[in-house]
Formats: structure tokens, C-alpha cells, sequence
């Protein structure tokens, strides 16, 4: 199907390379603005240089990372309630409308019939 | 006060009361002109808000009691203005949908909402604060699915306890001072604590909060978009309103910003993520109203603002993703912005605004509240809530965006969402970024006279350095691998208890009887049997006593017992 669709620029790996690129970019010139101006916090340690900049990175991978881990705990199979989701009914509403149903969905719709 | 009923009806209609009065006739209009009419609802009633004086006061003598049924001041109508503008959005997101049920009801939850919020005393309150529940559970039963069905009897259950919980926390507030009026209440009664925990239900408070994650993704398309912004939204107010500055509710506020985060990165339905995501949110609002400094309040109230509007945008893009490609789940979507650009632009404004990057409706509102913490020197509460900002980023910042839009092409191609869909999340878009750009607007519609400058040099960079690091973390994670992959499952949560554990605790209970049932039953059948056994062994005509005995030792037997009788009786 992306054939006929002569391709997206996202599609390409350089292009997502070059906004990778500019959000480094744009990490670098954030942290170096720290040296142009007086900090200003409510608490002295995060006046430090870079401090939101670490403490962002760490949150952010601290929290993925444990909440991967808490999916031992709670992860479950999808039918563990034994009922199915909304989907089944954003089925049914978009057929009620008349809107001509998207090709692609066939196999999903399948998941969320209320077969269960 | 007015003497006539005609005065009454016009000086005593709350805000919202037109809403509620106008729907169920509208509906019942061909579909376009209901349509036109639903959306000038809202825009008549605000306009009525807005004329009216910011300071006003309506009583009605009933019985014995004086029940304050309007009462506008500045604090209330913050909530007035943003519920009509929510309401407007829903409606012209759901105008193509041709569900009279859908439609009078998401208009009576959302006037009930509005009249509850200009509610002056506790009777009025509750009657509002129930109806709201009332209302809303139709937008979950629209959805015609039997776990819809089951979610929203769920929804239905916690919610009216909720309401009882106000109206027995009001009986006992009156016994105690004698007057139903809704000002601070405080935690220094009984009462006190069961309006707390009344409020607290609704406002999703930890461990009370699983109704909505249960409840909310099972709604209809556009039912999810009204549930949204009003229930939560009237319990933040009225915390606001009883609970301003009451210690416990900093470290409540500060958990729910935290807590939820975890489950927002692993579950699969998007629009649950968002429900998680909602909570996140209103733990910031918590957070300031448990400060209570006139800053803080104007933090929370200012978040309510911002918030109702950016989490609505998310829940139309989610609600359009589900509408035309049929799922929600981030396993199998991707690459939809390639046949949804619109919705998908959209979403990333909704994304940035919920993020709070500057220029949009989150950094200028989400930082009173983060400033406030600091000026009380609440350093652990700082902590959390950057932490819980950082976290922010993840679900509703990547996650919700990514998945849907990006990520790993699912090869699904499919229309574009419907024009007014497109409209409705344009204008909540454009209203995202008119505060992010322009906060005075706002800040002028506040409670307390606001003296927040947040562009200042300091706060914008370090807020970039939080949000741009922490999608460098995003980015370094997906690389390498290592960011969770979405797999089609559920994610436990408090809800297990009361859709797991209580029925099997129930069915054990159940079971435990039944098996003691039956040993009884055995016991006593073995019994029986062994009667009968006893009585066929020994009378049956062919055992010995049931042979014909000789007339002679009858007579012995007779005499014997005769004997045994005479002793007896002595």
C-alpha cells in the first residue's frame, strides 16, 4: 500500500536521523543557555548547571523502566475481565452513520466484536 | 427577595438550568436544527453567566431551610465559563451523530455540572451532584456493549455512594451548626470527613480513583469527551470550595501525580491511558488547593481551566482515532497521521499544551501550582510534582501521539475524521495556545488577583531542559530497545478488587456454604439410610422382630414393659 503511496518523508530513516538530530540539538542549546543567565529556584540545589536537564533524563527513564517492571505484577491477558471494549461500539456507531467503513479494519473490528 | 413564582423562576435559574430544561425537547427536532440549537445552548448560557454579576446570591425558603440555589462569586464562575465552553466543544464534536439518547444527556450532565458548581448550599449540592451522576451513565450505556453495560452499573454504584456519602456528611454538618450553607468545611467533624471522602470518590483521590479508569474508556466515541471534563472537574471545585488549605489533601494531590503515571505507561487502550493521565492532572489541582495560599488556588483553578480544554482536544483525537479506525489499542495502530494529518496536528497541540511547554495552556497554568509548592518550602512535594511533569511527558506527551499517529505503520488507512470533529478539536487547539500565548486573558478571570509572571527567562529554560531531556530519554530508550512494547493486555488496578476479588471472595463464601450444605445434606441422608437400613434389618416381616411372634411372648413383652413403666413413673 506505502508503494502507491510514493512514500512519506517520515518513512525515510534519515529524516527521523535529522529530527533526532535537532532534538539533540535542541537539548545542547537549552543547557548551554544556562550560562547566560541567573538561575532562579525556590531551592538552591536546582540552581546547580543542567540540574532540570538531569533530573528530566533520570525521571523519565526511572519511570519507564519501573513501570516495565510492574507489568510482572499486573499485566494480565486482555479477556481477564471476560468482556470486551468500546470498540465494538465505535464499530457499530460508525456503521449507523453510513460513513463507509476504512478497509483496514477488518481484522481489528474482529477483535473487538463482542464475541466473547 | 422576589415575591412572585415568575420572579423566582427568572432571578433563582442557575446557570446550566437551561441546559438541562432545553435538552430532551431539542432532541426530539429534525437532526440539523437540533443540532443548531444544541450548540447555541451553551453559548446563550454563557453569555447569561457572563452578564450577570460576578457577586450574586439567590435564596429559595423551603420548609424550614434557606437553600442558596444560586450563588455566582468569582471562584465559582472560573468553573461556569470553562464547563459552557466544554460543553460547546462536546456538542459540536458529537453533531454528527444522530443519538437522541447521547445528546439529551451529555446536555443534562453538563447543565447539572454547571448548576452544581453555582450550588450556595449542601441540598442543592447534592440534588445537582446526583444528577450529574445520574446523567452521565448514559454515555457509557450509549455504548450498547455488555461490559459498557456492566462498567457503567460500576459507575453508577460509586457514584451515587458518593452522593450519599455528601448528603449523610451534610445531615450531620447541620446538626452540628445548624446551617446548610457550602463554605469551608474543614476536617474537624465527622461530617467534615464524610463530605471529604464524598468529594475525594469523585475527584479520584488514590484508591478511590478506579471507577474512572473502568468507566470512561468503556463510554460511547463523544461520551468519553463530555465525561471528561465535567465529574472530576465540579469535585476539584467543590474541594476548592470546603477544603481549601486542609495539610492532608498536599500529600493526596502530590501521590495522584505520581501514582497514576505508572499505569499510564503500560496500558494499551489509549483513551484508559488518557483516564490516567487525567488523574495525573488533577493532582496538581489537589496539590494547590491543599496549599491554599491565594496563589495556589489560582494555580488550581487556573490548571481546571487549562486542563478541561487540552484533555478534551486529547480525548476528540482519541475518539476520532477509535471512530475511524476502529481501535484504540496502541498495539495495533501506527502511522495514522498519514490519512488523519488534521486530527493528528491537533493531537500534538493537545499533547504539548497537557507537557506544558511554553506557548501553550499547561506552562502557563501547571507552574502556579509547582511555584506555590515552592514558596511553602515543600521541597519532597516539589520533587514529586517535577518528577510527575517529567512523567507527564511520556503518556500524554509521547505516548498518546506516537503510538497512534507514528511509531510502527499499521497499514491502516482511513478517513480523516468528520469535519465537525475537525472543528471541534481546531478550536480547542487554537484556545490552547491563545492562553499558552496570551495568560492575561485568564488570569483576569481568577479568583485572587494574580502576580505570576511565567516567562521569565529562569522558568522557560528550565522547564525546556525538564521536557527536552526527558524526550531524549524517549528517544535513547526507543533506540535502544528497551521502552516497553505495547501488547495487547489489562492492567490491574484498585478496580480488580470489586471485579475480581470481592465476587470470587463472594463465590468463595458462596462455595465454602455450599460445600458445608452438602456434607449436612450427606450426613443427613446417611442418616435417613441408616434408619431405613435399621427398620428393614430388623421389622421387616422376614427379620426377627418383624416375624409373627407367638401370642405367649407378646404377652411377656407386654407385661415387661408394663413393669419397666410402673418403675418409671416412680
Amino acid at each position: 500500500m506505502s508503494a502507491s503511496e510514493g512514500g512519506y518523508w517520515l518513512d525515510k530513516p534519515e529524516s527521523v536521523n535529522l529530527l533526532i538530530k535537532l532534538l539533540i540539538g535542541a537539548c545542547v542549546i537549552v543547557v548551554l543557555l544556562d550560562f547566560t543567565y541567573h538561575k532562579h529556584a525556590e531551592f538552591h540545589f536546582m540552581e546547580l548547571f543542567a540540574f532540570d536537564a538531569v533530573f528530566g533524563f533520570a525521571a523519565y527513564v526511572g519511570l519507564v523502566t519501573s513501570a516495565k517492571g510492574l507489568r510482572k505484577l499486573l499485566m494480565r491477558d486482555e479477556d481477564y475481565y471476560g468482556d470486551v471494549s468500546a470498540e465494538a461500539a465505535a464499530a457499530a456507531e460508525r456503521a449507523g452513520n453510513g460513513s463507509n467503513a476504512p478497509d483496514a479494519t477488518h481484522e481489528t473490528q474482529k477483535g473487538g466484536a463482542p464475541h466473547a | 427577595m422576589p415575591e412572585s413564582l415568575l420572579d423566582a423562576l427568572i432571578m433563582g435559574a442557575p446557570p446550566g438550568l437551561l441546559l438541562m430544561v432545553a435538552a430532551i425537547p431539542v432532541v426530539f427536532l429534525p437532526h440539523r436544527l437540533s443540532q443548531g440549537v444544541l450548540l447555541a445552548l451553551p453559548v446563550i448560557g454563557l453569555y447569561q453567566l457572563l452578564e450577570m454579576p460576578t457577586d450574586y446570591s439567590y435564596s429559595l425558603q423551603v420548609f424550614d431551610f434557606t437553600l442558596e440555589v444560586v450563588r455566582i462569586d468569582r471562584l465559582a464562575r472560573v468553573w461556569g465559563i470553562v464547563f459552557h465552553i466544554a460543553a460547546f466543544l462536546g456538542v459540536l464534536y458529537a453533531a454528527h451523530q444522530k443519538d437522541r439518547l447521547q445528546a439529551a444527556s451529555s446536555l443534562i450532565y453538563s447543565g447539572a455540572a454547571i448548576a452544581a458548581v453555582f450550588a450556595g448550599d449542601l441540598i442543592t449540592l447534592f440534588i445537582w451532584w446526583e444528577l450529574t451522576a445520574v446523567s452521565s451513565v448514559f454515555l457509557i450505556w450509549a455504548s450498547r456493549t455488555e461490559s459498557a453495560l456492566r462498567a457503567g452499573q460500576r459507575y453508577l454504584i460509586i457514584q451515587v455512594l458518593s452522593g450519599l456519602l455528601l448528603l449523610a456528611g451534610t445531615i450531620m454538618l447541620y446538626r452540628e451548626s445548624g446551617t446548610l450553607t457550602f463554605e469551608h468545611i474543614g476536617l474537624e467533624s465527622i461530617g467534615g470527613y464524610f463530605v471529604f471522602i464524598a468529594f475525594g470518590i469523585k475527584a479520584c483521590f488514590p484508591l478511590l480513583h478506579g471507577w474512572m479508569k473502568d468507566a470512561y474508556p468503556e463510554a460511547t466515541v463523544t461520551g468519553t469527551v463530555f465525561l471528561s471534563g465535567f465529574t472530576t472537574k465540579l469535585a476539584i471545585y467543590a474541594l476548592a470550595r470546603g477544603y481549601a488549605g486542609t495539610d492532608i489533601l498536599i500529600p493526596i494531590g502530590a501521590t495522584m501525580t505520581a501514582f497514576p503515571i505508572f499505569f499510564a505507561v503500560i496500558e494499551n487502550d489509549l483513551r484508559r491511558v488518557l483516564c490516567y493521565s487525567l488523574n495525573n492532572q488533577l493532582g496538581f489541582m489537589v496539590v494547590g488547593i491543599g496549599i491554599g495560599t491565594e496563589m495556589a488556588l489560582n494555580g488550581a483553578a487556573a490548571h481546571v481551566f487549562a486542563h478541561v480544554i487540552y484533555k478534551a482536544l486529547l480525548f476528540m483525537a482519541m475518539g476520532a482515532v477509535l471512530y475511524r479506525a476502529g481501535t484504540i489499542k496502541a498495539s495495533e495502530l501506527g502511522g495514522l497521521y498519514k490519512s488523519m494529518p488534521w486530527t493528528a496536528a491537533f493531537c500534538i497541540i493537545g499533547s504539548l499544551s497537557i507537557s506544558g511547554f511554553p506557548l501553550t495552556s499547561g506552562f502557563v497554568t501547571k507552574s502556579m501550582v509547582i511555584s506555590s509548592a515552592g514558596h511553602e518550602h515543600l521541597l519532597l512535594i516539589s520533587l514529586v510534582l517535577l518528577f510527575a511533569s517529567a512523567g507527564v511527558l511520556d503518556h500524554s506527551g509521547i505516548k498518546i501521539p506516537f503510538f497512534s499517529f507514528f511509531a510502527h505503520d499499521s497499514g491502516k488507512r482511513v478517513k480523516e475524521a468528520p469535519l465537525n470533529m475537525r472543528f471541534a478539536m481546531g478550536i480547542a487547539a487554537g484556545l490552547c495556545i491563545f492562553i499558552g500565548v496570551f495568560p492575561e486573558y485568564l488570569y483576569a478571570i481568577l479568583p485572587y488577583p494574580v502576580e505570576y509572571a511565567p516567562y521569565t527567562v529562569s522558568h522557560v529554560v528550565t522547564m525546556l531542559q525538564l521536557l527536552l531531556f526527558a524526550a531524549l530519554g524517549f528517544v535513547f530508550m526507543w533506540k535502544m530497545g528497551w521502552y516497553p512494547a505495547e501488547l495487547r493486555s489489562v492492567v490491574l488496578d484498585v478496580d480488580w478488587v470489586w471485579r475480581r476479588l470481592l465476587p470470587k471472595a463472594v463465590g468463595g463464601v458462596a462455595g465454602v456454604w455450599g460445600v458445608g450444605q452438602r456434607a449436612f445434606l450427606d450426613t443427613c441422608t446417611r442418616a435417613r439410610l441408616g434408619v431405613l437400613d435399621f427398620t428393614q434389618a430388623h421389622l421387616s416381616p422376614w427379620s426377627r422382630f418383624g416375624e409373627p411372634w407367638p401370642t405367649g411372648a407378646t404377652t411377656i413383652w407386654a407385661a415387661i414393659l408394663l413393669m419397666a413403666y410402673l418403675l418409671l413413673s416412680y
